[in-house]
């Protein structure tokens, strides 16, 4: 099974290809993406850290969480930490399921629970230079 | 039987948090037995700015969330974690 913290560009397709299978009916990927503004301000950059050995832990129970709650549902999670570019991907996450209403469900539930629980941190590079830890959101 | 009356950990800081205390990690001792909310007493006496933040933090011991009667043990490893941000 793949690493759920990486510090290189995440193979999307290897993840996909852990939760799709014949039963399955649908498969959801989503990938969060590094975006040139927030709060207003021109974002060159984001470095993003983690408390790699703990949030590792924390994915794991979420997609547990997440096979318990949706029986059938499969799901992977990887997050890139370390300096990333404009666009690149942050975070991926594919869902494997038998229908497309509990693999929607799942998916939403698997970033909003990743952006709460997940000890991961960004740290801003802007235009102007500066740089600023985000605490939250 | 012997007893030591106190234990040590490890403390991170992690993001801002290290940004303030100016350093990642430190060594806490504390009197033996010891909670997670011993541990947020005496580090808020060594550090001011972390007293008003805590309410927002949250502990982990272990690499588990912790609450304030979560134990800590001699060679625990305490984490500061500041909101996170991820995603």
């Amino acid at each position: 099974m793949a690493d759920r913290i990486v510090n290189e560009m995440i193979d999307c397709k290897a993840v996909i290809d852990e939760v799709a299978s014949n039963d399955s009916g649908a498969v959801l990927t989503f990938a969060g993406t590094v975006r040139n503004t927030n709060l207003g301000r021109a974002v060159s950059a984001i470095d993003y850290h983690a408390y790699e050995s703990m949030a590792g832990k924390e994915i794991e129970k979420l997609e547990n969480e997440i096979a318990e709650r949706w029986p059938g549902v499969q799901v992977r999670i990887v997050h890139r930490i370390g300096r990333l570019e404009l666009g690149e991907t942050s975070v991926f996450i594919a869902v494997g399921g038998a229908h497309r209403e509990e693999s929607f469900a799942a998916l939403r539930h698997a970033i909003d629970r990743l952006k709460e629980e997940a000890p991961v941190w960004k740290r801003e590079q802007y235009e102007d230079g500066s740089e600023a830890w985000l605490e939250g959101s | 039987m012997m007893q030591d009356q106190t234990l040590r950990i490890r403390v991170l800081f992690f993001a801002i948090a290290g940004e303030l205390a100016g350093e990642s990690s430190i060594e806490l001792e504390l009197a033996s037995p010891a909670t997670a909310s011993d541990a947020e007493e005496k580090l808020k006496e060594r550090y001011d700015w972390l007293g008003k933040r805590l309410s927002s933090y949250r502990i982990a011991v272990d690499e588990e969330f912790a609450g304030a009667d979560t134990p800590v043990r001699d060679g625990s490893e305490l984490a500061i974690i500041p909101p996170v941000s991820g995603g």
